[in-house]
């Protein structure tokens, strides 16, 4: 535990991490303040008449799209699914894989077999593919509010990157295992679980950390890129793929601008994530460049 | 060396099958009633009931798996449930249009990535080196479906200097028989040079927005593969004997080069192949991917059974061959290795 | 670990974002309702997305809070036949140019049957039935027309539906071909096309052919060449929706209506040479009735039960030219209208013999062109009849083109690579207007698009509750999402150019209050 007052200067000496943790901080503050949006995310501007879709302006400041929403209170909106889904997507694949990788490398053998073959097939399919396959899987017709049609996208996200945790957890844990503290805790009879939990995991909480926060990141592009094809919640949910479809669909006619700020959006929050997670990784470990 | 490729040929079989139970059981798993979706207009009792027939559906779970594994291995995937075409002949023209743009995408992607990682590692802290570690973040950080966007904005509606859509054999070459999914090859192959201009043309952006998620990692691994390569005691012995510097990269230290960059490009499939999926839908690109993604909103169960497993075939048999080709490339590692 | 109270907050803001914002809270009647729609562009609703945008907002400004539905085009098309869903985009094109076509086809109770429902707002009114009855068998006009302005007003007044917009068929040409004028329901014609003299029109379009076979086509890219291929007994004059002969030149009826008598064309051959007589008319109509006929296959011929069930059998008549039509209860009032549908072309008997089911590749008719090659998914291509008995159309050759993006397509007319097409992005027609080279040609359309309220379905079971949604909807702006402002909002189900609305019927226009106060006493009164 006292190692933590010196990870969060090293992170910061980081130049990179410390543009990451900005933009961080900014998604989750548009998130935080999107119910002080001056739009509500479905709400429209009785005083739009014939033209739905303008340009910026003083009332709308990023111009209102298609349908005569306000594109800036829609894209604060949307910081709160995005993070919502990457956090989500994260807790999900860290509670499959840890468990997975801990077995798997502290019992060796047979159940180390099975649960890395199980990893390989995982593996085996291009990302997307597998996650277009689950979120069809998990889709409800009785999916009512804007949680229960994101849901599906969520647990395919994290389905896709249980392989990886487990991976990383097993790796720690194999590089544990032989050390003599481990050895003398089992030779003093202490339970398995005890062994696993207060000696075992605790070492292999640093790169986790990274993986999670890379994995937030590829989490929110991921999902993004499964809600732009249309496999996430409905047309008017504020959800920056979702957004990028409806604009999309008059790429070609009028108003291209639409196209920028959820893209921006996104790629700023994925940018953030995987900074802070590079970051991370060169604060706690310092021998990597 | 043949049975280390043997070896791993062998290792493949259980995977693909493990591969093929998992896409049955997801796709078997599927809510709603197939037929239902099959027959829509025309459903009722008995048409519903000899549709499950039809489709096997009345049978044990393993036996259907068993009917569609012996079908996949003769490539018969069935029939369309919307178009009543064959699911594989089908398949195969899409995935020619896929293989094309990965294929150009790739080639971008190594021309480029070489060449700005051979860059920045002979010019460290020089505008390639930034511009690498620019792309780094970029290809991980922005999405390739806003990218594609971007580039059509751009390059197809403002300047109007490409096309972003259109990959139809009426379109690249109204008039040419061709007989595969193949356009650019297929239209080189008949030396029909318009058509060729035309596909080429329709290539770029398409091919420019899915190069950038292989483009950083090429980069990067080309660049760090050449500075550890070039601490080499045999290129600073190179050196002393004054041999000049563009013999010295170009013969010596590019060829070693390229060992760990052929093995990280085809690594890199799986992400191109998931882009591809999201790159297509953007361009209406007539490929597996934007088939798959059609198949899965229409729930088409034949087609997207098909399609992932394509897909993930592709995919494992693309990393064995690179695989091979590592072990025959490097004679160090044909010694087995210790586990 | 920090992140989970701030996982738990976005879940639960998540959750509670259920999205009804609308602009005041007043009046809200806390009640949750699913549009469903397609994801697909249709002829009569080129863009149901925004459609369905603009009537969630609409609706959410009444006081209702909706939740979008989207579904690809076949899985949807199941769903609400079916009757599953509660709200529903739809539209629907006319087969015959008939009023009956319309309000019998959407609106009658015998249309409502779970699973292959086209009367989708399962509106079972029996005054209304009784009304569509008697008018399909007034063979009156006048008496007729009294009849349907009868019965649209009280669908009107029940509200089960409420039209949209009537929007125009659309094509462009380039002026260096053509003239080529827009059908009120056939494709165009392009026998009458007079430029290139001896050349050939290349048709640009957005999907291939699925077979050229008249019999087994339902869709409009098969059934533009096939009208080009085959002939009909009787046909519409251009430009109009009245019947002139076609291979038929006369028709009697006896006076029951339940026997027709048509005499045909002397003179005219298939393009393989064979004689086009009684016998091989009535081929062409047992095959599709008769189950046990040799070249009738089960599951197919879709448009004979529908529109030609009441045919018990068609046979050779007292002379070699004249064809018989015997029918188990008196025909409608429009029956030789419906032998004008693609559905009848006459096939050629002996080629359907020749290739059995490899006919649908391999089309032979009588028509003003004839059938020359076709590979999938790239060109059709067709050349003159030289002896078709019309007299030999100007134009040489044919070619139907496969384009699927809208954008691609008008650049290719653009650029002259086409010189037709069809299919156009609504966005996209004040450019192609102002082009000099380039005509656009429009027609009023035979088709309405519609939201299709389930009355089997609470809240919709109330006539209050699709009132207050008629109320609430504010067509105009609907007609400007949906179509780029380029449509007729539509006040009743039958198109203008077919039944002319009465003048004492008025279409509802929005009034919020209101909708909210029929809202509120429906939901009220339901309460305990």
């Amino acid at each position: 535990m006292s190692a933590r007052r010196p990870l969060v200067k090293r992170l910061l000496r980081d130049r990179g991490a410390r543009v990451g943790l900005v933009l961080v901080l900014l998604v989750v503050l548009m998130a935080a303040l999107a119910d002080f949006a001056p739009w509500g995310p479905k709400q429209r501007d009785g005083a739009l008449a014939d033209e739905l879709r303008t340009p910026p302006s003083a009332t709308h400041w990023l111009g209102t799209d298609s349908a005569g929403y306000d594109v800036f209170s829609r894209v604060l909106h949307g910081a709160r699914l995005s993070l919502l889904t990457g956090l989500l997507a994260v807790v999900l694949s860290l509670a499959v894989g840890v468990p997975a990788g801990l077995a798997a490398g502290w019992w060796g053998g047979r159940v180390d077999g099975i649960l890395m073959r199980l990893t390989d097939v995982l593996l085996a399919f291009p990302s997307v593919v597998l996650a277009i396959a689950i979120a069809t899987l998990f889709e409800r017709e009785t999916a009512r509010s804007t949680f229960e049609r994101v849901l599906p996208v969520i647990v395919a996200v994290s389905v896709v990157s249980v392989p990886s945790v487990a991976r990383q957890v097993r790796a720690s844990v194999l590089q544990v295992r032989p050390l003599e503290y481990i050895t003398a805790a089992r030779a003093l009879g202490y339970p398995t679980s005890r062994i696993l939990l207060r000696h075992v995991l605790p070492n292999c909480l640093a790169p986790i950390l990274v993986l999670s926060t890379l994995g937030v990141g590829s989490a929110i592009l991921t999902a993004a890129g499964l809600n732009f094809l249309g496999l996430g919640p409905e047309a008017r949910v504020p959800e920056w793929g979702v957004m990028l479809s409806g604009a999309k669909s008059q790429i070609t006619t009028a108003e291209q601008w639409l196209v920028l700020p959820p893209g921006l959006a996104i790629a700023a929050t994925v940018l953030g994530f995987n900074l802070l997670g590079d970051g991370l990784r060169r604060a706690l470990d310092p021998r990597s460049r | 060396m043949l049975s280390y490729a043997l070896r791993r040929l062998l290792l493949v079989v259980p995977l693909l099958l493990a591969v093929s139970l998992l896409v049955f059981a997801l796709v078997s798993a599927f809510p709603g009633d197939p037929c239902l979706i099959k027959l829509g207009q025309h459903a009722n009792a008995t048409s519903v009931e000899r549709c499950h027939v039809e489709l096997g559906l009345d049978k044990p779970w393993l036996e259907r798996y068993g009917d569609f594994l012996a079908g996949a291995l003769r490539l018969d995937f069935g029939r369309d449930f919307f178009t009543s075409e064959d699911v594989g002949s089908v398949m195969a023209k899409k995935l020619h249009a896929t293989i094309e743009l990965a294929f150009f995408a790739l080639l971008l992607a190594w021309l480029l990535g070489t060449w700005l990682g051979t860059r920045s590692a002979l010019k460290p802290g020089g505008w390639s080196d930034f511009l690498g570690q620019l792309l780094a973040l970029g290809g991980t950080s922005i999405p390739v479906f806003w990218l594609g966007m971007l580039l059509i904005v751009l390059f197809g509606v403002k300047l109007e200097w490409l096309p972003f859509t259109g990959w139809t054999a009426g379109e690249i070459g109204p008039g040419v028989p061709y007989s595969s999914g193949f356009l650019f090859f297929e239209s080189l192959f008949r030396g029909e040079w318009a058509a060729v201009s035309s596909a080429l043309q329709h290539l770029v952006l398409p091919g420019v927005a899915l190069a950038t998620i292989p483009l950083a990692v090429i980069t990067r691994m080309t660049r760090s593969a050449m500075l550890e390569e070039l601490g080499k005691d045999y290129v600073t012995t190179a050196r002393a004997k004054g041999l000049p510097e563009r013999l010295v990269v170009g013969r010596h230290v590019r060829r070693n080069v390229l060992i760990p960059v052929v093995t990280i490009t085809g690594l890199q499939l799986g992400t191109l192949l998931s882009g591809a999926v999201l790159t297509e839908t953007v361009f209406s690109w007539p490929g597996m991917g934007t088939h798959l993604v059609q198949a899965a909103l229409q729930r088409n169960y034949p087609v997207i059974t098909a399609a992932m497993l394509l897909f993930t075939v592709i995919f494992v048999l693309v990393n064995l061959v690179v695989d091979v080709l590592y072990h025959l490339i490097d004679p160090r590692l044909r010694t087995p290795r210790a586990r | 670990m920090r992140p989970i109270p701030l996982l738990l907050a976005l879940v639960l803001a998540a959750c509670g974002d259920k999205g009804g914002e609308g602009p005041s809270g007043a009046g809200s009647v806390e009640l949750e309702v699913v549009l469903s729609y397609g994801a697909v562009s249709r002829p009569y609703m080129p863009n149901m997305e925004e459609v369905a945008k603009q009537i969630a907002g609409d609706l959410e400004e009444a006081g209702l809070t909706v939740d979008l539905k989207k579904q690809e085009w076949g899985p949807y098309l199941q769903r609400v036949r079916n009757g599953e869903h509660q709200l529903a985009l739809l539209g629907w094109s006319a087969d015959i140019p008939d009023v009956d076509n319309f309000l019998y086809v959407l609106l009658d109770k015998t249309q409502a049957r779970l699973g292959d429902a086209n009367n989708i707002s399962f509106y079972t009114d029996e005054a209304v039935h009784l009304l569509l009855e008697e008018a399909r068998y007034t063979y009156d006009a006048a008496r007729r027309e009294a009849l349907y302005r009868r019965a649209q007003a009280k669908i009107l007044a029940d509200a089960p539906m409420v039209p949209l917009a009537f929007s125009d068929r659309i094509l462009a040409h380039r002026t260096s071909v053509g003239p080529i004028a827009m059908e009120l329901i056939t494709h165009p014609l392009l026998r009458l096309a007079t430029e290139p003299k001896d050349g050939r029109i290349v048709f640009g379009r957005s999907g291939d052919a699925v077979k050229l076979d008249p019999a087994v086509i339902t869709d409009g890219e098969s059934s533009n060449p096939v009208e080009q291929i085959f002939d009909t007994l009787v046909r519409y004059t251009p430009g109009t929706a009245t019947i002139e002969p076609g291979l038929a030149l006369s028709w009697t009826s006896n006076a029951e209506h339940t026997v027709w008598t048509f005499a045909l064309r002397p003179g005219v051959t298939f393009h393989d040479g064979t004689p086009c007589d009684a016998a091989a008319v009535a081929h062409a109509f047992e095959r599709q009735r008769d189950p046990a006929h040799k070249h009738h296959k089960g599951g197919e011929f879709a448009y004979w039960t529908d529109l030609l069930g009441y045919v018990e059998r068609v046979e050779p008549g007292a002379s070699a030219l004249e064809v018989v039509f015997r029918c188990s209860r008196p025909a409608p009032a429009f029956f030789v209208s419906t032998l004008a549908v693609f559905s009848f072309c006459i096939p050629s008997p002996t080629a359907l013999d020749k290739h059995g089911e490899a006919f649908s590749r391999n089309p032979v008719g009588t028509g003003p062109y004839k059938f020359v090659s076709w590979q999938s998914d790239v060109e059709i291509a067709l050349t003159r009849n030289d002896s078709w008995w019309g007299g030999a159309p100007a134009v040489k050759e044919i070619v139907y083109r496969k384009i699927p993006d809208a954008g691609t397509r008008t650049q290719a007319l653009k650029s002259g690579a086409v010189d037709v097409i069809d299919n156009i992005d609504l966005a996209t027609l004040p450019q192609l207007e102002s082009n000099a080279g380039i005509k656009v040609v429009r027609q009023p359309g035979m088709h309405v698009a519609y939201l299709a309220m389930n009355t089997r379905k609470k809240p919709f079971d109330d006539p209050r509750v699709r009132q207050a949604v008629a109320y609430a909807l504010d067509k105009r702006r609907i007609v400007k999402a949906g179509w780029e402002g380029q449509a007729q909002p539509a006040a009743t189900p039958v198109p203008p150019n077919l039944l002319a609305p009465s003048p004492d019927l008025k279409d509802r226009e929005r009034d919020l209050a209101r909708a909210r106060a029929l809202l509120s006493e429906a939901l009220g009164a339901k309460k305990p």
